[in-house]
């Protein structure tokens, strides 16, 4: 019947048979290679000049005997050691081995065939989500659109027992599934063929392409969850992907200077920092199953007596509480305030991972769940919606004001994307079942590509850096002018930051001014306000970004195009598999806003994205005005002034400084954090251990002491006489038959 | 004649390894134990299989008496009877394999395999592995008893070479003016045999209060002890019914085992001093043994007296998990943390166990279903915990063979010389906090669910596990794999292909379990459905 979509998950078992296909095979071919052969003596020259411990691993597993490896060793040793120091003393200089991604010579062909594997299954995978989302809407002759509930791909219980028919792994496929597998199949798909140039000398290129492909079949699995089991499921597994990957660089070192985290601990960090959202999410899914007896979203939202309606009637508040409970998931995958210190943190991990992961898919997880279970929110009192919307309104408006003053460029775009996912929530919580949720899922669509192509366009510029400067450069103070040097860059990410900022025709313009009008709408005019707001901040951050990094005082334009180079070296375009992803995704930055049926696709009772009316609307120019002034500022700040005087003039006032290093160190939250983690939590665990040893396990020593004092006292019995051993025995004997008599006459 | 039953193969093919093994020669010594280990895993193997074909996959029980005989494997001869004066004294050699025990027997089997593998290049190899094996038959026994005085006796055959393979192979770090391995060894021993001594006595207050003469375990859960006539204790005045007694006295050897707080304090000490594969043999099997005595005797025997009990249970297991976890945050030592974190992980089988005792009480086939299915968790936990701590255990003990400690703090970036074994101790660390899709998850996702219907307040504390969890682990594997590289540690070499076999072996079947738990949940549940419905007619419903 649905004979197409039947076989849609294949679209979620391609990655995962690339990442299978990786790990297994061609990943440990790669290693293999670089060990033996040819290859293998390459790569240990290479290796001997771009690592001083290998030399001294080398000769340490060179030599013979196993003392005298030893002894080679604790050398080498010492060796290692004196040369780590010497690298302290000179830190981020050139050739610093550990501050960097390790590279290689050259790729073998097995770590190029990973590549291959991720990008053709990813591509077919991506194919496939299209040519699906053009059936469902429609346009395929002879395939039927997909009903409004859906169908199920294939399911299985963890066990044939009638107690364990909820845990059941279930996918499923409707038109909200589909136009997020769209995304995620798009966007993995530009971003694996990105890497292929931004990771071409990475020692770990193939391992690259198995946490991208882990992640893809991850993230579906969140898409195509037909129940909260499954949405668990694919919730901590998408959590895996991003640990893994933010800690790619496994070995590289943190940078106080630049208050920036060492990948592993980012990583860390990230993980943890999520788990605490999963509490309450798990804590949520428990109050639903218990008085439900379900996972199932259809079941849920239906009216049987599984449903929520039925199940929670009288009790409403509950319903409530579990809701928020529920969102608590969104806002620790979403980085939403009070849970969104991950994020920025986890810019530590190669860019194309920040753009995927950590800009259009993951992080809108929690968007897409709450769409997904918007049903029950509804069924839940206002307050559910009224949170929701809530913490969006404020982290759209925090966050955006910590990203007036980072220089860091991706971190800016870090706190760029924390605030638009607020902007998403709001939709979500302001809309109303009228509407469903469209609004919020409108945004997370076009979002998803201008942010992708915004974080490979800062991905393209630190290659470029890199390669100019020979090290790691992420201040935008140290850029300027390099419109001149690579324009494609500079031309996508332009169109990107006009997207963003809601310029008018652009894609983020419908779906921002959408929200917006929408709290006006909706009589919620504080969110209102602080929308409105958020969107001229946005708009004055993200050109303040485009200037430092691209334009200048004194470039051509007035200062848009180019300007002076304040770093090193000289910048050149990066190579065509990674501009081309850009072009693309500036393609759909321009106009994935013009899909006018997109709220009908999703709820077939919503009303049609009206452009007229968002036309007429005096309203949307008055966003529009604000998010013009915001260029405008940043125009006059940054290509008029320069930011060396603004810099300066800064410094000077008491108050602007003021709010500059407040703003500069994020508010003081990952201080807060930090001091409460420190102190507070690990302070009660050390009482917990320290109370483990000397009450619980003192007490038992105490005990044994005792005993032994009594037992030296004793040592008199033990005479070395068998009869008197005997006759202890005898006696013992003896003790147990009148224990046994007494037992049995107690019946 | 009792040399043709599967079963008592199953015990003496260990044995006779172990003899064997301490009777040839050094060099063909390990051989031999791998030969008879791996007997005895295929013949484990070999009984399931033949269970799974000739029922379709029923497994049934082997303390219900109208178990379909295909469906289960059950030796039952006497062994010695007397008569003294009015009492009658009988013990049965009677064994038996049913969905709950097989997957322990299987269980131990394997590991003891990977236990051999793993301690291939040990001092004094010889005596070692015919400990292990001696070991793994006394563990066996432990699983398949079915008469509680023969259950107790394998209770006690196990402690002799767990005593001297800690108190031989262990390390000899000082604690407490004595080498450490001493000390554990001596810990370990005193522990249990205080566990063990009340376990005794209940036993024959469940023996002679019953009166029927036996100590057959399916007989005497058809003749309960009754729940409200009361004994009153002797010395201290208590009165409380005579169930309730014994399975107080049978729980603390149980509670000992599991280990349950405040009797916890042995595992840290036990696991620091054990050599790698008798830390692994321990926390895999030896700790499964308190939970399954606590399922299979506990729940079948003392229904009542659980359910009485369950209150405090359940508390005790939301402090086992909590207080476990917190303080793996702040361990220095690898193996010690592993160690805390099973402190931790055991407590939701305590958890699992305290919600099903509850759920027993009701009428309501709603709750009933939520009780199996945490019951059901408790007992997947028990097989998971026993995959992955195992794993953790052999991963800690690669890196420790290499450089002689375990300290956190030492190491740093080591994953750049290791990938292989930091691939897999990664995997371990992440099967153990529940990732999704890992075996860990599967049992944990279950209890806390189900338990939450029965017991919303402790469960909803005890979730908070979660953050802990994710946070000890991580925090471990990050200070000593990942990070700046610390070149003192330039030299070291990656797992060897013997060193790997354990851990991959261990990693497959977790993953098996964690995708496709069907497979195992269908042998179980029969037996625990079995185990609550007794329970359900004993409290006269």
């Amino acid at each position: 019947m649905y004979g197409l979509y039947e076989y849609a998950w294949l679209i979620l078992a391609a990655p995962l048979a690339s990442f299978a296909v990786i790990v297994f095979g061609t990943r440990m071919a790669d290693l293999w290679s670089r060990h033996h052969g040819q290859t293998a003596q390459d790569y240990a020259a290479y290796l001997r000049e771009a690592d001083p411990a290998f030399a001294a691993w080398e000769t340490a597993r060179g030599s013979g005997g196993h003392g005298e490896q030893q002894h080679a060793a604790q050398a080498a040793g010492h060796a290692g050691e004196a040369a780590h120091a010497g690298h302290g003393g000179e830190a981020g200089h050139h050739g610093d081995p550990y501050d960097d991604d390790p590279t290689v010579p050259y790729l073998t062909p097995w770590a190029k065939l990973s590549g291959y594997v991720g990008v053709v299954l990813m591509l077919l995978s991506c194919l496939y989500s299209w040519v699906l989302l053009f059936a469902s809407l429609g346009l395929l002759p002879g395939t039927p659109r997909l009903p409004e509930e859906g169908i199920t791909l294939f399911s299985y219980t963890w066990g044939s027992d009638a107690a364990f028919q909820p845990y059941t792994i279930a996918f499923h496929l409707d038109n909200l599934a589909l136009a997020m597998t769209v995304v995620v199949t798009t966007v993995s798909l530009l971003v694996q063929f990105y890497s292929q140039g931004y990771m071409a000398q990475s020692a770990g290129y193939a391992r690259f392409f198995a946490y991208l492909s882990l992640f893809a079949f991850s993230m579906l699995t969140i898409v195509f969850a037909a129940n909260f089991l499954v949405i668990f499921v694919g919730w901590e597994l998408v959590g895996l992907s991003s640990y893994l990957l933010i800690g790619f660089w496994i070995n590289k070192r943190a940078k106080p200077a630049e208050e920036r985290p060492a990948p592993s601990s980012a990583a860390l960090q990230a993980f943890v920092m999520n788990r605490i959202g999963d509490v309450g999410f798990i804590l949520g899914i428990m109050i639903l199953f218990a008085t439900t007896g379900t996972f199932d979203f259809a079941t849920l939202a239906g009216n049987g007596p599984h449903g929520v309606a039925q199940a929670f009637a009288g009790n409403q508040a509950l319903l409530t509480l579990a809701m928020i409970l529920v969102f608590c998931g969104a806002i620790g995958k979403s980085a939403q305030v009070p849970l969104h210190t991950w994020l920025p943190s986890a810019m530590e991990g190669p860019t194309p991972v920040s753009a995927l992961i950590h800009a259009a898919t993951m992080v809108a997880a929690g968007v897409y769940m709450v769409a997904r279970t918007f049903a029950l929110f509804s069924a839940a009192g206002p307050q559910a919606f009224e949170v929701v919307a809530w913490i969006g309104g404020i982290t759209a408006i925090f966050a955006a004001t910590i990203g007036l003053t980072q220089t860091d460029f991706k971190r800016v775009l870090a706190f760029s994307t924390i605030s638009q996912l607020g902007y998403m929530f709001v939709g979500l919580g302001v809309a109303g079942t009228e509407i469903g949720p469209g609004a919020g899922m409108f945004h997370l669509f076009t979002h998803a590509f201008f942010k992708a192509l915004l974080f490979l366009g800062a991905g393209s510029v630190l290659h470029a850096l890199h390669h100019a400067m020979h090290r790691e450069v992420q201040d935008m103070r140290l850029m300027g002018g390099l419109a001149r040097f690579m324009p494609v860059t500079a031309a996508t990410w332009l169109i990107a930051g006009l997207s963003i900022s809601g310029f008018p025709f652009l894609s983020g313009f419908y779906s921002k001014e959408t929200l917006i009008s929408l709290a006006f709408e909706h009589g919620n005019y504080g969110l209102w306000a602080i929308t409105l707001v958020t969107a001229g901040l946005t708009a004055f951050y993200m050109f303040r970004a485009f200037f430092l990094a691209f334009g200048g005082k004194g470039g051509a334009l007035g200062g848009i195009w180019g300007g002076p180079y304040r770093g090193e070296g000289t910048p050149h375009e990066s190579p065509v598999t990674m501009t081309l992803p850009l072009v693309i995704l500036a393609v759909f930055s321009i106009f994935a806003g013009y899909w006018v049926g997109f709220f009908q696709y999703l709820d077939p009772h919503a009303p049609l994205l009206d452009l007229g009316k968002i036309f007429s609307d005096g309203l949307t120019w008055l966003g529009v005005a604000l998010s013009l002034l915001g260029i405008a500022w940043a125009y006059v700040l940054y290509c008029a002034v320069g930011w060396e005087r603004v810099h300066k003039v800064v410094e000077a006032n008491a108050v602007l400084r003021f709010f500059h290093r407040l703003l500069l160190h994020r508010y003081y939250v990952d201080t807060l954090y930090d001091w409460i983690v420190r102190y507070v939590v690990l302070g009660l665990c050390h009482v917990a251990a320290a109370f483990d040893r000397f009450v619980v396990d003192g007490i038992v020593n105490g005990v044994a002491g005792l005993v032994m004092e009594l037992g030296s006292g004793l040592r008199r019995a033990e005479t070395g006489k068998v009869q008197a051993y005997m006759t202890v025995f005898f006696g013992g004997i003896a003790v147990f038959a009148v224990v046994v008599f007494v037992l049995a006459t107690l019946r | 004649m009792i040399f043709t039953y599967d079963l008592t193969w199953i015990l003496l093919l260990p044995t006779l390894g172990g003899v064997l093994a301490m009777a040839a020669p050094a060099r063909l010594s390990r051989w031999v134990a791998l030969a008879f280990s791996a007997a005895t895993l295929v013949l484990s193997l070999w009984i399931f299989w033949r269970i799974a074909a000739a029922t379709g996959y029923h497994f049934g029980s082997v303390t219900d008496p109208k178990a379909d005989p295909a469906s289960i494997d059950v030796v039952q001869l006497p062994w010695i009877a007397f008569q003294l004066g009015s009492v009658s004294f009988r013990i049965d050699y009677y064994l038996g394999v049913d969905g709950l025990s097989l997957p322990l027997v299987i269980l131990n089997a394997l590991l003891t395999v990977l236990a051999v593998i793993g301690g291939w290049e040990k001092p004094r190899v010889k005596e070692y592995m015919a400990l292990l094996l001696l070991l793994e038959a006394g563990v066996m026994g432990v699983f398949m008893a079915l008469d509680l005085l023969l259950f107790f006796l394998f209770w006690e055959v196990e402690l002799a070479p767990m005593f001297l393979l800690i108190g031989i192979w262990g390390s000899e770090t000082e604690k407490h003016g004595m080498p450490g391995r001493i000390y554990s060894a001596w810990k370990f021993l005193l522990y249990t045999f205080f566990g063990s001594i009340f376990m005794l006595a209940g036993i024959l207050l469940v023996y002679f209060q019953a009166g029927q003469s036996t100590a057959s375990l399916p007989v005497l859960m058809q003749h309960l002890l009754p729940a409200s006539t009361g004994v009153t204790l002797p010395l201290l005045g208590v009165t409380m019914g005579s169930q309730l007694l014994a399975f107080l006295l049978v729980f603390v050897a149980f509670a000992v085992k599991i280990p349950m707080f405040p009797l916890h304090t042995w595992l840290p000490d036990a696991h620091t001093d054990a050599p790698t594969e008798v830390s692994v043999i321990l926390a895999g099997v030896l700790l499964k043994m308190g939970a399954y005595g606590l399922i299979r005797i506990c729940l079948g025997l003392f229904p009542d007296g659980l359910q009485q009990f369950a209150p405090l249970l359940v508390v005790l297991a939301v402090i086992n998990i909590l207080y476990g976890a917190a303080i793996c945050l702040v361990q220095k030592d690898m193996k010690r943390l592993v160690a805390y974190s099973s402190v931790s992980h055991m407590g939701v089988i305590l958890l699992g166990v305290a919600a099903a005792a509850m759920a027993i009480h009701t009428s309501n086939p709603d709750v009933a279903r939520f009780g199996t299915a945490a019951l059901m968790g408790a007992t997947v936990q028990m097989i998971s915990h026993g995959l992955i701590t195992s794993l953790l255990f052999f991963c800690v003990g690669v890196i420790y063979d290499r450089a002689h400690t375990r300290e956190i703090e030492i190491f740093g970036g080591v994953a750049k010389r290791m990938p292989l074994w930091a691939t897999l101790f990664t995997f371990a660390g992440l099967a153990s906090l529940g990732l999704p899709g890992l075996a860990g998850f599967v049992a944990e996702y279950m209890v806390f669910t189900s338990s939450y219907r029965i017991w919303p307040v402790p469960t909803a504390i005890a979730v908070f596990t979660m953050i802990l969890t994710a946070a000890y682990l991580l925090w471990m594997l990050k200070r000593v794999l990942f990070g700046p590289f610390n070149l003192r540690w330039n030299w070291l070499p990656d797992a060897s292909w013997r060193e790997a076999i354990p851990l991959v072996t261990l990693a497959a079947f977790i993953v098996l379990v964690g995708v496709y738990p069907g497979f195992l949940l269908d042998v179980i549940v029969p037996a625990l459905h079995h185990l609550l419905p007794v329970a359900t007619t004993a409290l006269g419903r």
